[in-house]
């Protein structure tokens, strides 16, 4: 039985007519596992979590999810798979016009939750993630460092089994960066399989979780079924 | 961390949804909150406008067709079931058999009365004659010289119980010259333009709200062209086709409504003086646009009307561009 929570099958991807961007790879992430995808800049990470997350099909090969074949669910099975995924984008993509609170809030609010069990879930994720004092604030009144917790924050809210970052700590110091890590080891602890797509060495040092590492989109290791494939206590 | 939930949301929808009224469910609906900034959207500023536009012109036709419908029946039931005897006046003072003008007119009244499915038989009065033509023919006591022929309104018990040809032909024994006209034949052709006039308005409504649906559809998409990158988010974040619908839909609503309201306002204020003129000409010229309190209350529904029927078509706009998307 397939108990993975991410299983590619010599996935080949590309976009539109343009050169392949992954070609051949072959990738089992277990449930509770922590992973590293790292790479060059162009290497194909943001096109491997673009597909753990459904925004685009392989041209090739196989995309298993929680042990469903992707090519065969119907579109009304999406969304519900989706919200066992929780996506913190390298842009962000807070909606500009909406409070941190509203952003963070959505997740739930897509999913018909009860207004007031909404504002408190949010307020307290807000506060847990150090901006209390930012509920209402609009994106474009804050810092990088902030608008990224408020984007982690909308992807943990409705605590997802698999939590994909593409460059989570790209746009912040390497405190902040730091305190990051530190949320996302708390959240596989407490059972979320994560998975980060990243380019910064001195992080991927620093928390010894297993890599799958991607060279002008060909994996040429990390995450095979038996390799490194396993949560490991943090360092 | 208390704050994350313990399990992932699945559709909750309140369970207690059906015991709210419609009326409450509606305004809940209503008042939503966006999470698209649709409001700030300039593709759909112009759509209250054309929704607006399009209700003032169909106001206008509805009323026109209403108006002339009230008519239509007026001249059905006033008129289907009567003719009008014309008895010509004699050629000297009295006729062969030593009739006046007078004498003649009553005897065929009185041969009308004895006739077996009429209802009333009436002479007008030559006085009346001669005040109905005054305004074509000028002074009254010239008319009253002229060798008019008389008239006698006469209404059948039931329409149709009377062969007027039949009837003109008995009459003519009595009086000869004399001669029946059936308003039938002139009001069939009458209410046959009528029905062709409604068949008109009929269309103008049709192709109004065919364009109507044409511009919504084509403001829907762009504004999901517009909010694109933020359609995808809800997506990602795992929102039903239904639910990001739902907002463009609600959006379209409030758009309807508000250029509805304007247009039927518009409408409304370019029919009263109508129905005021209307009253100043005589009743038999033209049929007036004097609308019931039902019918100013169906003029009014127009805009919820349109306001329904563009929420709709954003909401299948949006649900077949959807579809598309992965």
């Amino acid at each position: 039985m397939d108990d993975s929570i991410v299983r590619f099958e010599k996935v080949c991807m590309r976009y539109g007519v343009g050169p392949e961007v992954l070609r051949d790879v072959t990738i089992t992430i277990q449930p509770g596992s922590f992973h590293f995808i790292t790479g060059a800049s162009g290497a194909g990470k943001s096109s491997l979590v673009r597909l753990m997350y459904l925004a685009n099909r392989p041209s090739k090969g196989q995309v298993y999810l929680f042990g469903r074949d992707t090519a065969f669910l119907e579109r009304e099975e999406l969304p519900a798979l989706r919200r066992r995924i929780g996506v913190v984008f390298q842009d962000f993509r807070l909606l500009g016009h909406l409070s941190a609170l509203d952003n963070v809030a959505l997740p739930l609010r897509v999913a018909g939750l009860d207004e007031r069990r909404v504002r408190d879930h949010v307020a307290e994720l807000l506060s847990w993630v150090g901006l209390a004092d930012h509920l209402h604030a609009l994106p474009s009144t804050l810092s990088g460092g902030q608008q990224q917790r408020v984007a982690i924050a909308r992807a943990v809210i409705n605590r997802p089994r698999l939590l994909l970052a593409d460059e989570p700590t790209g746009n912040v110091d390497d405190n902040i960066a730091v305190r990051l890590m530190y949320l996302f080891e708390q959240l596989n602890k407490m059972g979320t399989t994560v998975v980060i797509a990243t380019h910064n060495r001195s992080l991927i040092s620093r928390f010894s979780y297993p890599e799958i590492r991607l060279e002008q989109g060909h994996k040429v290791s990390g995450a095979a079924a038996t390799v490194n494939a396993h949560r490991r206590t943090a360092v | 961390m208390a704050a994350i939930r313990e399990q992932p949301a699945e559709d909750q929808q309140s369970s207690s949804a059906e015991d709210v009224p419609l009326w409450r469910r509606w305004l809940q609906f209503y008042t939503r909150r966006s999470d698209l900034p649709l409001h700030l959207d300039g593709s759909s500023r112009f759509l209250p406008w054309i929704v607006g536009v399009m209700v003032f012109l169909v106001a206008l036709a509805v009323a026109g067709v209403m108006s002339l419908t009230d008519a239509m029946q007026r001249w059905e039931t006033g008129l289907r079931g009567t003719v009008t005897v014309e008895v010509p006046p004699p050629v000297n003072e009295t006729d062969d058999r030593g009739r006046d003008a007078g004498q003649r007119v009553d005897e065929i009244v009185a041969l009308l009365h004895d006739t077996p499915g009429v209802g009333t038989a009436e002479a007008i009065d030559i006085e009346d004659t001669a005040a109905f033509l005054e305004p074509w023919l000028g002074d009254r006591d010239l008319i009253r010289d002229l060798p008019l022929p008389r008239l006698i309104d006469v209404e059948f018990e039931t329409p149709g119980a009377i062969d007027p040809g039949a009837l003109q032909a008995r009459l003519g024994d009595l009086v000869p010259g004399t001669i029946v006209n059936d308003h039938g034949v002139w009001l069939d052709n009458l209410l046959n333009l009528a029905r062709w006039v409604q068949v008109a308005a009929a269309l103008v409504v049709v192709l109004v709200a065919a364009a109507s649906v044409i511009a919504v559809v084509f403001a829907t998409r762009a504004g999901l062209a517009v909010h694109r990158e933020a359609v995808e988010l809800l997506h990602m974040i795992g929102a039903r086709d239904d639910f990001i619908a739902s907002q463009f839909q609600l959006h379209a609503l409030r758009l309807g409504l508000r250029g509805g309201a304007a247009g039927v306002l518009m409408a409304c204020l370019a029919i009263l003086p109508i129905q005021f003129a209307g009253h100043a000409l005589p009743a038999f010229l033209l049929p007036r646009m004097t609308l019931t309190f039902l019918q100013w209350l169906g003029l009014l529904l127009l805009p919820i009307i349109a306001a329904l029927v563009t929420m709709v078509t954003a909401r299948v706009t949006v649900l077949r561009v959807l579809r598309r998307m992965l």
